[in-house]
């Protein structure tokens, strides 16, 4: 058995929450879906989940979210937990349930 | 007095008398009023009695490009377009970009006011100070592409720019949009005031130089502007890529594109048939305004089916909500066909899609049947249906002929309750937001001097997340009012007011905004500006426009949604469960009325804050409306 920084387990992918990770954009394109399923242990936090996220991955999702120094969440980068941002949850520390929805972009837009 | 920026005149042309004249831009008007749309609402203030029919020769256009038009400042190459509206009956202002709003510039003007009604159909042409007014027998019916060309061929000149009317605005649709090349003056029907006053376009061409007060300035306030689109996560990354269809991605991951007429957002998803990868397989090309870096703008085009080998600039994600997700016609190839369709007949694409729609909710319902369209069906879905109707629309030919006058117009003649479904405020049809799960964005809708737009106070910080001035909870319905004051008249201030683009300062100097605003302001014309100085153009211009409408007879009672909105829940999606009661829309025009010093029960500008504004005789044109004199 082998622990991550995060601290998630990463032979535990038989864990106990599923969550639906979306993607747009620039993410998509490393991620490669629109939609993603993952399962991770039960009570894990954003922190913990972008960590779980960049282990997948690699470097090249850590660029878009975190800053290169400090590993802080860039703060133009979106994260949305069924369509609530998590600014008005419990920030990077708001623990993921059985299938939660989570959205994660960058400011594109304009209409 | 101003050392650059502006030409200094103002061109007057009379359509009934066929005369013209120049008068002097004043300084204070410049000051108080920078350009755009604060030029043209004040003078429509000032010159409109309030209850004119919108179509009668009694009406104004105002066209009015910004003071850094025609100047190296990006991006401003923008121009507002102002009348009273035919389709609400509240001040109709529109803004478009390309290459006619400088030209206009280098023509000599900073505004060109339209007066009285031809007998015949007329085209004017304005060259360096010159006015001619030309015989348009010869144009009438044509569509605008070709409109345009035809003029550039008699005049012999291929480098006019145009503004024109097609067959939608001859026919007066209320509807109908002023087009320049394949850009638009969109909304709330102005192009049915050109048709009215028998005007069937607007040909410039001038080599006019704009000063700019100071060189040295200018370089440094540019400099900074550039170096903040350079710095934007989102403008070249992506948008100048992808341009705004991005964001049918984007609002269908917030559960906010509005589906089937508003009756079923959040329940399916149409992001592969239409969303950002789906026109990328369309792409043909960019194009740019005058002097912008950006490019947002997309060339789509058809390659295979019926309409193969059309090619539209856009369609843009407003027209992707109209002609798809409103529609739920998910063919690409029939929404890029029926965008240009649209340009050519000088059609709003947002009202003319809402008002399908509209016919579709009612058909499915039985309101409408096979016998009301020529014993043929409207089906969502139904591609073929979108396209014909537009086009009778345009012409007035059987069920367009009611659809022509828009959705509320349409709603009333219609009866059978379908009032209920007519997705509209102050009888502009909804932009594509669907604003249950974005509550500040839907309370500007609902205040907005033009009706329901979302240009007048786009809320970027519950659209995108940005979080200037703070970061806000989309579901959230308390402090909203606050925020829609802040989000218009910085709005009106920075991009309708000096004519700038919309797109850069939401996504590139959302922070800076003001700043960039006084800095360009006093670096081009050599006016001094502070940054309050700026804000307080803005909000200037929305109490003139408020108290305009008020004596144009519009209530409190048009500044709510429509009853689907307060009453249906949004049933499926990210924004599941939520809607806008009329106790929450209560409490925030409440609040956004306390916030700008209007009376809190009427939405009356008061006294008080109309002189702290410095417009003591807007507040006497109002003396006798309940609440006005409230101190």
């Amino acid at each position: 058995m082998t622990t991550g920084e995060s601290g998630i387990d990463k032979n535990s992918i038989d864990g106990k929450v599923t969550v639906i990770i979306r993607s747009l954009f620039g993410f998509k394109d490393i991620t490669g879906a629109r939609e993603t399923s993952v399962t991770v242990p039960e009570k894990t936090t954003v922190r913990g989940f972008l960590d779980f996220m960049v282990e997948r991955w690699g470097e090249e999702l850590a660029k878009l979210i975190y800053h290169p120094d400090s590993r802080e969440l860039h703060k133009h980068i979106q994260i949305m937990i069924n369509g609530q941002s998590i600014t008005f949850l419990d920030g990077m520390d708001t623990e993921l349930n059985e299938g939660d929805q989570f959205l994660i972009f960058p400011p594109v837009g304009g209409g | 007095m101003y050392q650059g920026g502006y030409t200094g005149k103002i061109l007057r042309v009379n359509l009934t008398e066929q005369s013209y004249q120049e008068e002097e831009l004043s300084y204070e008007m410049a000051r108080d009023y920078i350009g755009g749309a604060g030029f043209g609402i004040k003078y429509l203030f000032d010159e409109v009695s309030a209850g004119i029919d919108p179509l009668s020769a009694d009406n104004k256009l105002i066209f009015a490009p910004g003071p850094f038009s025609g100047t190296p400042v990006p991006c401003a190459s923008r121009m507002a377009v102002v009348g009273k509206s035919p389709l609400t009956g509240a001040v109709g202002m529109a803004l478009t970009g390309g290459h006619f709003p400088v030209e206009l510039k280098f023509a000599g003007y900073d505004a060109l006011i339209i007066e009285g009604a031809s007998e015949k159909l007329t085209y004017i042409w304005i060259k360096n100070g010159k006015v001619q007014f030309k015989n348009a027998k010869n144009l009438a019916g044509l569509r605008t592409v070709d409109c345009q060309q035809m003029i550039k061929n008699q005049l012999k000149d291929q480098n006019i720019r145009i503004a024109c009317i097609g067959p939608a605005g001859e026919n007066k649709s209320r509807m109908a949009a002023i087009i320049n090349e394949l850009r638009a003056f969109g909304r709330k029907g102005l192009g049915a005031v050109m048709g009215a006053k028998n005007l069937k376009a607007i040909a410039v061409r001038g080599e006019t130089e704009i000063p700019l007060a100071s060189q040295e300035k200018f370089k440094k306030a540019r400099k900074e502007m550039l170096r903040h689109m350079k710095a934007s996560h989102a403008l070249y990354p992506h948008f100048s890529k992808h341009g705004t269809p991005a964001t049918v991605d984007t609002t269908t991951e917030l559960g906010i594109f509005p589906l089937k007429n508003f009756s079923a957002t959040g329940e399916f998803s149409m992001v592969e048939e239409i969303g950002a990868d789906a026109h990328e397989t369309r792409k043909a090309g960019r194009e740019h305004c005058y002097n912008c870096p950006v490019g947002c703008s997309q060339l789509k085009l058809v390659k295979k089916g019926p309409n193969a080998g059309v090619l539209a600039e856009g369609p843009e994600f407003e027209t992707n909500y109209s002609y798809g997700g409103m529609t739920c016609v998910t063919n690409i190839d029939d929404i890029i066909a029926a965008d240009r369709l649209a340009d050519e007949l000088g059609l709003d694409s947002i009202s003319s899609g809402v008002a399908i729609s509209f016919a579709m909710e009612l058909y499915e319902r039985g309101i409408l049947t096979d016998s009301d369209n020529d014993g043929k069906p409207i089906k969502f879905g139904d591609g073929a249906c979108m396209i014909d109707l537009l086009k009778k629309i345009a012409y007035r030919e059987g069920i367009g002929d009611l659809l022509a006058d828009g959705t509320r117009i349409a709603a009333d003649r219609i009866g059978k309750n379908s009032a209920k479904y007519a997705m509209h405020i102050k009888g502009l049809e909804l932009p594509g937001y669907d604003i249950r799960g974005a509550k500040a964005h839907g309370l500007s809708y609902a205040t907005s001097y033009t009706g329901a737009d979302h240009c007048r106070g786009y809320a970027f910080q519950e659209i995108f997340g940005i979080p200037i001035p703070e970061q806000v909870d989309r579901f959230e319905y308390k402090g909203k009012g606050k925020l829609t004051k802040w989000n218009q008249d910085l709005r009106t201030a920075t991009t309708d007011c000096p004519t700038m683009c919309g797109f850069i300062m939401d996504m590139a100097l959302p922070a800076v905004a003001a700043e960039n605003t006084a800095n360009l302001m006093e670096a081009v014309t050599g006016i001094p500006y502070t940054v309050n100085d700026i804000i307080r153009v803005g909000e200037r211009v929305n109490n003139m426009a408020r108290a305009f409408n008020a004596l144009a007879g519009l209530t409190v009672a048009d500044d709510y949604l429509p009853e689907r909105l307060m009453t249906e829940p949004i049933r499926d999606g990210s924004s599941k469960g939520h809607l806008v009661s009329r106790e929450e829309m209560d409490y925030m025009l409440r609040e956004y009325f306390t916030e700008r010093g209007w009376d809190t029960g009427t939405g009356i500008p008061t006294r008080e804050r109309l002189e702290s504004l410095d417009l003591s005789y807007v507040a006497d044109r109002l003396k006798g409306l309940k609440g006005s004199d409230r101190a």
